[in-house]
């Protein structure tokens, strides 16, 4: 350490302006979680109104939650404790502006194209191109400003919080441009360039880590610096939490696919996500116990304090979803979980519980501090930590009910060995008084969010007109590392120290460790043949067909149905035949979906006519009496985009798809002429006129063909790999087959 | 022949089972290192920086300099 001492200033501005938006963003982000779950309740409150409607909200919901409440919380977080720790002040007060100006931009542009149907559909992944570029860039700003500030640290060691921060940063990047590279097909259109089994394997290893390293590790950072600074005592053990830090970017990387347990993934895969997933469970509880053990001693503080209170009942959420996570990665287990609500429970007793808890302890020990003047109410915190406690015991327990309910009557059978409930809408009428419990629930977490905004507005009232900026000293670091460090050498288990004080050193390795890891499942994933044997019968889509697909994931209905029949008894009665790795080779993304709010869609095509799709999207309740989904009465009036269709096509040809080029050139003409073909079929059903070149006749040519090729013979089919000349003219679909 | 035909020979699905033992034996490298008692005296004072953060400041209520 130098013997010159130099004076410096933190910049707190940079996180008030991120604890506020945090508090704006929370509430918009609830508020539209609220009317999703009002939705699923009352569908008349979709209003017929397309940018309204569940499937385009669902996604807008958990976006705003994840990436504009949480991720203002994460970079409010960092930017006030970072700059504590490292005793310097963030490096570029212009780059921490742009971070801050530019990822509200990328929120507002969230917020506008998902209502619009924008949507790659790949779920925490929905942004369409350009938004990911600007995320990748903003994300690089926050990483330079970060190891900017980290160069210019005067303290030698970094604390573990800081680890934290380190790996989130690199992890994030990692994920998110490898989760997202397309080939673009417009201007906010593109296709993933993985398709179906491979598309699913990367789509999971990223939506599992960005809980991972987005919603946990900056979190767990932030609870190894702001529980000890309101507990007003070090952390418990040092070395928990390091071993709580190494555990998690170790092994968490590699969990992602005991998300698809059961599906078409090559089983290793899945054997590989289960057995790391079981291996988190007690180091996390390592990292929860460490938490809680910080209060020893302090316990009467959290009587009357409730910054610990809000931190307390995180950390014990943490613990409590880190032991179910691992539970339900265990393929038994998620036998029954898998696309039920157990997994929607689980996510909020995560989300709100942890990260909802954490973000208000620290917004409440925050706000004395950042704006210089006394909290305006204690007793409006305590009650919005009660409201928010009780609102999140009302939805788990109900929502993980739900799950039980739906999974259990999924795969009931009666004693003659039929399905018990053989109507899919039987299991979903039954969960609806689960689902008026989780919208009160909702609306007492939310109403806990609007004390909190009310709180924050009052306290920022009371500031000074002028804040007073604090002039920090201590002395500047030597650039050569300690002598007695260096001399220790590996022989003495040195090199740990070292690494803690060498950022650039320690980042590579946490890199290392995060690419390595990913690379062992990934490339024995894409380079191994027999992981997705090919189906001969299987053909790439027509031009309207992948039309249809995309008004599909436009209008979200992955949201509620699955594509992936699971060779489980119950699921092959209900659908039909299990799903096959090669049904999915030109799926690019892959629809397999998470829950199962309608029923799985694998083998859907040519189960109704024509017509049956027509009446179901105009209204839904005509051919499903208590069916909660939304009517899609705008799908028979807006027009196809046959330019759009042109693009697309060729898009897929760039992604290897073997289509041959008359098929790209006349792709428009093809589509005109099926979408003719099926309208003519939906008149002769007694259907109304006029529907040939809307997008409902593309969606319903997508439908009638979903799960079909592997009814066909390889001859008739014309084979996936000989570029199917046969491919333009599917029979039209005048009856149901079956 | 493509790069799928080449990498299929390899047989590596042993890939995945040697990452596991790989990172298995990193992880318990860093256990040992953790616990050493010589490192004692160094985490026992980082488990107070959180704690440090403020100390000895501010001095003044004013802006002084920036860095």
């Amino acid at each position: 350490m130098s013997d010159r001492v130099e004076r410096f200033v933190y910049d707190d501005r940079i996180v008030r302006m991120f604890l506020l938006v945090t508090v704006l963003w929370g509430l918009v982000g609830m508020a539209v979680g609220v009317v999703i779950a009002l939705q699923l309740v009352l569908p008349v409150l979709n209003f017929q109104t397309s940018w309204l409607s569940f499937g385009r909200l669902r996604p807008l919901h958990t976006n705003a939650v994840i990436f504009a409440f949480a991720g203002n919380a994460i970079f409010a977080g960092v930017y006030y404790s970072s700059q504590r720790l490292l005793k310097a002040r963030m490096w570029s007060d212009a780059l921490s502006r742009l971070h801050f100006w530019g990822w509200q931009a990328i929120i507002v542009a969230a917020a506008v194209t998902l209502p619009l149907g924008y949507s790659q559909s790949k779920e925490y992944a929905e942004l369409e191109w350009p938004i990911d570029v600007a995320i990748a860039v903003i994300w690089v700003v926050f990483a330079a400003n970060f190891f900017g500030t980290l160069a210019r640290r005067r303290e030698r060691h970094l604390y573990v919080a800081l680890w934290f921060y380190i790996a989130t940063l690199v992890a994030i990047a990692v994920l998110h441009i490898f989760n997202n590279l397309v080939v673009v097909a417009g201007p906010l259109k593109s296709y993933s360039i993985y398709a179906g089994v491979q598309d699913a394997f990367m789509q999971w290893w990223y939506g599992h880590n960005a809980v991972a390293f987005f919603l946990t590790t900056p979190f767990l950072g932030m609870m190894y610096y702001f529980l000890p600074k309101a507990a007003e005592r070090p952390v418990y053990s040092y070395r928990l939490s390091i071993l709580h830090f190494w555990t998690l970017i170790f092994i968490y990387i590699w969990a992602g696919p005991h998300h698809l347990h059961y599906t078409a993934l090559p089983a290793w895969a899945s054997t590989l996500g289960m057995l790391f997933s079981v291996m988190l469970w007690m180091p996390s509880w390592g990292g929860m116990i460490n938490g809680l053990l910080t209060l020893r001693g302090a316990w009467s503080k959290v009587t009357d304090d409730p910054v610990l209170k809000f931190f307390v009942v995180a950390v014990t959420f943490y613990g409590m979803s880190t032991f179910e996570g691992p539970l339900m990665s265990i393929k038994s287990v998620n036998a029954l979980s898998h696309y039920t609500d157990w997994t929607i429970a689980h996510v909020h007793a995560g989300a709100l519980g942890w990260v909802g808890f954490m973000v208000f302890g620290m917004i409440y020990w925050l706000l004395p501090r950042l704006f210089q003047t006394e909290l305006w109410s204690k007793k409006l915190a305590e009650l919005h930590f009660w409201i928010g406690t009780i609102g999140i015991l009302l939805y788990i327990v109900a929502i993980y009910a739900a799950g039980l309910t739906q999974g259990l009557m999924f795969r009931a059978f009666d004693e003659s060995g039929r399905l018990a409930y053989p109507d899919f809408i039987e299991t979903t009428v039954r969960l609806i008084p689960m689902y008026w419990a989780r919208v009160l629930g909702g609306a007492l977490y939310i109403a806990g969010m609007v004390l909190c905004a009310w709180n924050v507005v009052m306290t920022w009232r009371r500031a000074p007109a002028a804040y007073a900026e604090p002039v920090h000293e201590a002395p500047a670091l030597d650039p050569a590392y300690p002598a007695e460090v260096l001399a220790a050498g590996f022989e003495r288990a040195a090199w740990h120290r070292r690494w803690e004080g060498m950022p650039l050193t320690f980042s590579i390795w946490v890199v290392v460790a995060v690419v390595s890891a990913s690379l062992f499942e990934i490339i024995p994933m894409f380079l191994i043949r027999s992981n997705v044997p090919t189906i001969a019968a299987v053909m790439p889509y027509t031009p309207l067909e992948l039309a249809g697909r995309d008004v599909y994931l436009s209008e979200g209905c992955n949201n509620c149905h699955s594509q992936m029949v699971r060779p489980i008894r119950s699921e092959t009665v209900r659908y039909g035949e299990y799903s096959k790795p090669g049904e999915f080779v030109y799926d690019h993304p892959f629809l397999w979906g998470s829950r199962r709010i309608g029923p799985d869609l694998q083998r859907v095509g040519g189960k109704y006519p024509h017509l049956w799709h027509v009446r179901h999207m105009e209204d839904p309740r005509s051919t499903t009496p208590q069916s909660i989904m939304p009517p899609y009465p705008w799908l028979a009036k807006r027009p196809l985009d046959f330019a759009a269709i042109e693009r697309g096509v060729a898009a897929q040809v760039t992604l290897g798809v073997p289509y041959t080029p008359p098929q790209v050139t006349g792709a428009a003409e093809l589509a005109r002429e099926q979408g003719r073909q099926i309208a003519q079929a939906i008149i002769a059903q007694g259907g109304p006129q006029g529907l040939e070149e809307t997008r409902l006749v593309a969606l319903i040519a997508y439908l009638q063909r979903l799960g079909t090729d592997i009814k066909k013979s390889p001859a008739t089919a014309g084979g996936a790999g000989r570029r199917a000349e046969a491919l333009p003219q599917p029979p039209p679909h005048t009856e149901p087959r079956r | 022949m493509s790069l799928t035909d080449v990498m299929s020979g390899f047989g590596l699905q042993l890939f995945a089972e040697l990452g596991l033992v790989l990172f298995g034996g990193a992880f318990l490298a860093i256990v040992v290192t953790t616990f050493l008692r010589r490192n004692r005296e160094h985490f026992e004072r980082a488990r107070f920086l959180p704690l440090e953060d403020e100390a000895g400041a501010p001095l003044t209520g004013e802006r002084a300099s920036h860095e």
